[in-house]
């Protein structure tokens, strides 16, 4: 069976003008992989990544500037919009922020209907408010809240809605593009529990999009880890967890605070971070204390270290993971 | 650790209304807080727990009205900060007490540069020549980390990056030298590596000018690795406070063994324990203890009487009827 997703070399620039000066941003540069059917993948990275861009790109709000993007063994990178619409039903995505993701002067009913009426899945007003309150219940919500207004929920129960609307058109696979980051910790454990159990429910595929890590640990089966662009680790979860390779990896999983205050890290963050960048070199040299001459003058290749752990670095870490909260 | 050392402020009985269109909605509840010299206390909360209102009060930074201060004293060093006039008030306001925000965007002026800035606030304060505010300024650039400290003072706030950003307004608080530091979610705009490099300074500032720290945030984490006590607040009360490691490790109120509990860490666990419902509007709260809609423990008693905040170890205290019921 194809891959459901499939990405090769896929590349975004940016041109921004400041004062009738036009410069280009490179956000994603020779982005590739594949999601299988049924697995959560995570892509993890810091603001200004990529990571965003490419959840984008794949669900056609933003088109490439190279590369492919193959849906189930389509390649939908130059299809129109109106070709790419039996695409939009089965690709879903879900935003951030639930407080602009949905249009104030929709009611409930009329936000989850839409996209029955847009894709032509259903014309009948009462079959689908019926539809609406089946998709409701699956999220959580009850058909008292048909007539409300988003401005009359909380932003976990908006974010609900985000996911309702998703799943409207009964979708194969869906971006989640950070679903959890505006809300609050508690809330942000329902709304998780949630999409694993609809996941189950309704045979989906996630592509899964946030810069916390124990989000990611909890959600995903397999990590992309992004860093200016470019995918800098790929493994699946338990073995990027306890064996990261790439020195960003386990930078980042240093730098959570974690909840035990057993638990430190001590390391010399005052000193340790500069300006990143470099001409030819490593993307991340200005930020690693494991440089080597050749990661000077030689940008490194995604290389295997196993059949599923890939990264970006010329001298790999070997030694154990600073994870602790297994178990 | 504090037990001998001095109180330098305390937050006593806070009362905190706002009157809106809908109502009066009942913000802060009776709350009560303690700092001690040298000490970093973490007060920690969801959206609307009413923990940046409780230190917002402390600097008498929120307008009234709509805001009323109906009940409580701040006392520093023994003062009534709501007592005293607007003019002693700008000489603790950044001076003795300064504070730290979320988005260090907003709260540096666009239109002047980093130094004009810092040494507005530093002649102001420190009643300093320019040359000599230029000097403190590039001093205390360098010790927040930024060693092109005469490049940064030349700067505009939208050159730097965020995490500059947060370096610059640190150093802005820590040129007047003052005795307490309120940080308001000072990393919660930043990503996380940015997020410990602004923690670790804050607590290594804290111990070379022995400063006292409120750092306010809704991240567990955040104060398990910084702070030396805590309070954790719900819808406007503080429901539990003491040393970090009774109340992380050995926590007595429901709600915050909710809160530890909702962190997402391992796909080991099957499903996360989350906290059903989500935060009363504090128009019209629950009567009794504000969390009985959303806790798994909750008796009739809970629905009817308010929980007082009660010593259940030493220095640990509880504001929960059932705590007993609770224990490790």
């Amino acid at each position: 069976m194809n891959p459901i997703v499939q990405v090769e070399d896929l590349k975004k620039v940016f041109r921004t003008q400041n004062f009738g000066r036009v410069s280009k941003i490179t956000a994603v540069e020779g982005v590739s992989f594949t999601i299988q059917r049924g697995e959560t993948l995570g892509l993890i990275g810091e603001s200004g990544s990529g990571k965003t861009t490419v959840g984008r790109m794949i669900v056609k709000l933003l088109d490439p500037s190279s590369g492919h993007i193959k849906l189930d063994g389509h390649d939908v990178t130059h299809l129109n919009e109106k070709a790419f619409k039996p695409f939009r039903k089965r690709f879903q995505i879900v935003f951030q922020d639930p407080y602009s993701s949905l249009n104030p002067r929709m009611t409930v009913l009329q936000l989850l209907s839409r996209p029955l009426s847009v894709f032509g899945i259903e014309k009948d007003r009462k079959k689908q408010r019926m539809k609406v309150i089946e998709v409701l219940h699956d999220v959580g919500l009850h058909e008292e809240h048909l007539n409300r207004y988003p401005h009359e929920f909380s932003g976990g129960q908006r974010q609900r809605i985000a996911v309702a609307r998703a799943l409207m058109t009964k979708p194969e696979f869906i971006v989640l593009d950070e679903p959890t980051s505006a809300l609050d910790v508690s809330v942000q454990a329902q709304i998780l529990n949630l999409l694993r159990q609809l996941k189950a429910a309704h045979n989906l595929t996630y592509l899964f999009i946030s810069h916390d890590l124990g989000v990611i640990h909890y959600m995903c089966d397999r990590v992309l880890v992004m860093y200016m662009g470019e995918i800098v680790e790929s493994a699946p979860t338990d073995e990027l967890f306890t064996s990261p390779a790439h020195p960003y990896t386990r930078f980042l999983m240093e730098s959570i605070p974690d909840p035990d205050p057993e638990l430190t890290n001590e390391i010399d963050y005052v000193n340790k971070v500069k300006a990143p960048q470099s001409t030819y070199g490593c993307n991340f040299l200005s930020r690693c204390d494991r440089a080597l001459p050749n990661c000077f003058d030689r940008h490194p290749e995604l290389v295997k270290l196993s059949s599923d752990h890939l990264v970006r670095c010329h001298n790999p870490l070997k030694e154990a993971s600073v994870w602790k909260r297994d178990g | 650790m504090s037990s001998v050392s001095a109180k330098v402020l305390e937050i006593k009985d806070l009362q905190v209304r706002f009157d809106t269109e809908d109502g009066v909605v009942k913000a802060v509840e009776d709350v009560n807080l303690d700092l001690f010299s040298g000490e970093m206390l973490g007060v920690v909360g969801e959206t609307g727990c009413g923990k940046s209102v409780t230190l917002q009060s402390v600097l008498r930074l929120l307008p009234t009205p709509p805001t009323r201060i109906t009940r409580g004293q701040i006392l520093f060093h023994g003062e009534n900060l709501l007592d005293v006039s607007e003019e002693r008030m700008n000489e603790i306001r950044g001076g003795k007490i300064a504070m730290i925000f979320q988005e260090p965007m907003t709260s540096l002026n666009p239109v002047f540069t980093i130094g004009e800035q810092m040494r507005d606030v530093i002649e102001q304060h420190r009643r300093v020549g320019k040359r000599k505010a230029n000097s403190i300024a590039i001093r205390a650039l360098i010790e927040v980390g930024l060693e092109d400290a005469e490049v940064v003072l030349s700067k505009y706030p939208h050159e730097l990056s965020g995490g500059q950003r947060q370096r610059v307004m640190i150093a802005m608080a820590l040129s007047c030298q003052p005795e307490i530091l309120i940080a308001d979610e000072p990393t919660t705009a930043l990503d996380v590596s940015i997020q410990a490099q602004i923690l670790a300074i804050i607590k290594h500032l804290r111990q070379t000018h022995n400063m006292s720290v409120l750092l306010v945030t809704h991240n567990l984490g955040v104060v398990a690795q910084t702070c030396d006590r805590v309070a954790v607040m719900y819808a406007g009360c503080v429901v539990e406070k003491g040393e970090k490691f009774g109340v992380l490790k050995a926590p007595l109120h429901p709600y915050t063994r909710g809160l530890l509990e909702s962190i997402p860490r391992s796909r080991k666990v099957r499903e996360l324990r989350s906290i059903p419902g989500s935060v009363p509007n504090l128009i019209d709260p629950p009567e009794g203890c504000r969390f009985h809609p959303r806790c798994s423990f909750a008796t009739e008693v809970c629905k009817r009487e308010v929980p007082i905040l009660e010593e259940a170890e030493p220095g640990h205290f509880v504001a929960c009827h059932h705590w007993r019921r609770l224990g490790y």
